[in-house]
C-alpha cells in the first residue's frame, strides 16, 4: 500500500484517495492544535476519527473542508493540493464536500426543503431539475413531514437530518461528519450512522469523527483513527487495504 | 426568533436618517434660493449715470436706448422721491429731497437670462454710445446683506452636505448591522463553497432594496413637511407654482444615495463575515 507520507503516488491511483495528509500541521493565531497528520481517505471508504473532548477532531475537519489551511506538510482533497488554493478554486473544491457540523448553520427562515436545496442552487442549477432530486432526499433521511418547516422549529434530530440531507444533495464526492451524533438518542444515532454508511455505495468517501468509540460496532468495515492532543494514528490495523494492495 | 423585530428597528433609522437628511437638503436649498434672490437682485441693478448731453434730452435719449435693449427688463428715470429713499435704505438718513442736486440718474435691472457681472455695465455704456449718451454704470454700494446672504447660503449648502453625510454612514452603519444579522446565511454560503463576491453582491442587493424603501419613506415625509410648511407661509399655494427641479433633487436623491450606503455597507459587512466563515485560523 502507499503510505501516507507518499504523497506523491502514481496518475492511476489519484483518484481513489479523496483526501491524503502527510506531516500536516494547523492550528489557530499561535496555538497549534494539529500536528504531523498523516492521513489517507479513499472512495467508498468510511473513516472513523475517534478521540476526546479539544483533541482536535473539529479541526482536523475544518482542515479538510478547507476552512483551515495547513500550515506545514502536504495535503491533497480530491486531488487538488490544498496548500495552495486559491479563493475561487477553493471555493470550487468546497462544493464536491459535503460537511454536516456539529452544530450545523442554517438559513433558520427558510424551510428545510430550501436549505437542502441550497447546494444546488449554488452549483446553478434550476428548481425544476433539482426538485425530483431534493425531495428523494427528503424521502432517504426520513423529513417527509417536516420538509417545509422553516428549520428553526424542528428538532435537534429533524436539523441533524436537515444538514446530512443538505450535505449530500450536490453529490459529494467527499463527506465529512463532525460528530454527527452528538446528543441524538442512541436509537437516532444509529439511525443517522447507517444514513451515512449506505452513502459508500454512491462511491463517496465519508469521514465521521466522533468521541463515541462504540460507534464503531454501528458500522460496516470502518477504517478507525484516533486523533489525541492533535496527533493523529490508525487504531486498527488496515487489514483491507493491505488485502487491496 | 427576534429577527423581524430588530430588522424593523434597522429598517426605520433609516428611514429617520433619509428623513433627517432629505430636510436639511430642503432646507439648505431654501436658503439657497432665498441667498440668490439677494444676490440677483443686487447684480442685476444698475444706476446709469447720464453725462452728456445735458438736460432731460440726455435723459429721454438714454432711458429709451436702454428700454430697447433685450438685456434690460426695466428703466427708469430716478425721481429725488426714489433717490431720497435709496440713500436712507442704503445710509439709515433721508436727506430732505429739497437739498438733492439736480438728478440724471436712471435705475436699470437687468433681465434675468443677462451676465450679471462687470461685462453686464460696460455692454450698458456701450448701448448708450451707440446712441449717442456718453454716461457711466454704477452698481449699488455695499450691501451687508449680501455678504450675510453669500455666507447663509455656505453655510446651509455645506451644513447640509455634513448632515447627508453623517445620515449616509448611519444608513450605512445600520445596513451593516443588518448584514450581520445574515451571519448564518454567509457561513452557511461559505461552507457550500459559495463565493466571496456573490454573497456579498446578495446581501448588498437586499441591504440597497432596504436603504431603498426606507429612502422612499423618508423622503416622502421629509417632503410632505417641506409642503406643509411652505403651505402655511403662502396659503394660495404659490410656492407650488414656483418649484424647480433643483428644489427636488433632495427628495429624488435620498432613496438612491440611501440604496448606495446601505449596499455598500452591506457589502463590505458581508465580505469580513465571509473572510472569517470560510477561512478559520
Amino acid at each position: 500500500m502507499a503510505h501516507p507520507a507518499d504523497i506523491d503516488s502514481p496518475p492511476h491511483q489519484e483518484g481513489r484517495y479523496v483526501a491524503r495528509l502527510a506531516g500536516v500541521g494547523a492550528g489557530y493565531g499561535r496555538a497549534v492544535v494539529l500536528r504531523d497528520l498523516d492521513f489517507e481517505a479513499r472512495a467508498g471508504e468510511l473513516a472513523l476519527v475517534v478521540g476526546p473532548t479539544a483533541a482536535g477532531k473539529s479541526s482536523f475537519v475544518h482542515l479538510l473542508r478547507l476552512a483551515l489551511t495547513p500550515r506545514d506538510g502536504r495535503m491533497q482533497v480530491l486531488g487538488a493540493d490544498a496548500t495552495r488554493l486559491a479563493a475561487k478554486a477553493r471555493a470550487r473544491l468546497k462544493r464536491r464536500i459535503g460537511y454536516v457540523a456539529e452544530a450545523p448553520a442554517f438559513m433558520e427562515r427558510a424551510s428545510a426543503y430550501a436549505n437542502i436545496a441550497l447546494p444546488l442552487r449554488i452549483a446553478g442549477r434550476k428548481h425544476v431539475d433539482y426538485d425530483g432530486d431534493v425531495r428523494d432526499l427528503i424521502g432517504f433521511v426520513g423529513l417527509n413531514a417536516a420538509a417545509e418547516e422553516p428549520v428553526w422549529r424542528l428538532s435537534a434530530v429533524e436539523r441533524r437530518r436537515v444538514a446530512l440531507a443538505r450535505a449530500l444533495a450536490a453529490k459529494p464526492d467527499l463527506i465529512l461528519a463532525d460528530a454527527p451524533t452528538a446528543g441524538l438518542s442512541r436509537g437516532d444515532a444509529q439511525r443517522l450512522i447507517r444514513l451515512l454508511a449506505e452513502l459508500r455505495r454512491v462511491g463517496a468517501g465519508i469521514v465521521v469523527t466522533s468521541q463515541d468509540e462504540t460507534l464503531a460496532d454501528a458500522m460496516e468495515d470502518p477504517v478507525v483513527w484516533r486523533l489525541n492532543m492533535g496527533r493523529l494514528t490508525p487504531a486498527d490495523p488496515p487489514a483491507h487495504r493491505e488485502a487491496a494492495e | 426568533m427576534n429577527r423581524p423585530g430588530a430588522e424593523r428597528t434597522l429598517f426605520w433609522a433609516m428611514a429617520i436618517a433619509c428623513f433627517t437628511a432629505a430636510l436639511a437638503c430642503l432646507a439648505a436649498r431654501a436658503v439657497d434660493r432665498a441667498a440668490i434672490d439677494v444676490l440677483r437682485d443686487r447684480s442685476g441693478y444698475l444706476i446709469v449715470r447720464v453725462l452728456a448731453p445735458e438736460g432731460d434730452d440726455g435723459l429721454n435719449r438714454a432711458a429709451t436706448a436702454l428700454i430697447g435693449d433685450p438685456g434690460i427688463a426695466a428703466a427708469e428715470v430716478m425721481s429725488p422721491e426714489r433717490a431720497a429713499n435709496l440713500i436712507e435704505a442704503w445710509t439709515g438718513g433721508a436727506p430732505p429731497t429739497g437739498e438733492l442736486p439736480p438728478l440724471r440718474l436712471i435705475e436699470v435691472t437687468l433681465a434675468p437670462d443677462a451676465p450679471a457681472d462687470a461685462s453686464a455695465a460696460r455692454d450698458l455704456v456701450r448701448t448708450l454710445s451707440d446712441a449717442g449718451v456718453t454716461a457711466e454704470a454704477i452698481g449699488p454700494p455695499d450691501d451687508p446683506r449680501a455678504d450675510q446672504a453669500a455666507r447663509l447660503r455656505q453655510a446651509a449648502l455645506w451644513g447640509a452636505g455634513g448632515l447627508a453625510g453623517v445620515m449616509a454612514l448611519i444608513v450605512a452603519l445600520a445596513a451593516r448591522a443588518f448584514a450581520g444579522r445574515r451571519r448564518d446565511f454567509v457561513t452557511v454560503m461559505a461552507d457550500l463553497g459559495a463565493e466571496r463576491g456573490d454573497v456579498s453582491l446578495r446581501l448588498s442587493d437586499e441591504a440597497g432594496g432596504v436603504g431603498f424603501l426606507a429612502g422612499l419613506i423618508g423622503a416622502g415625509a421629509a417632503g410632505a413637511a417641506g409642503a406643509a410648511l411652505l403651505s402655511v407661509v403662502e396659503p394660495n399655494g404659490a410656492w407650488l407654482a414656483g418649484l424647480a427641479p433643483a428644489d427636488v433633487a433632495p427628495l429624488i436623491a435620498a432613496p438612491l444615495l440611501a440604496a448606495l450606503a446601505a449596499g455598500a455597507g452591506a457589502h463590505f459587512a458581508a465580505n469580513a463575515l465571509f473572510a472569517r466563515a470560510a477561512r478559520l485560523g
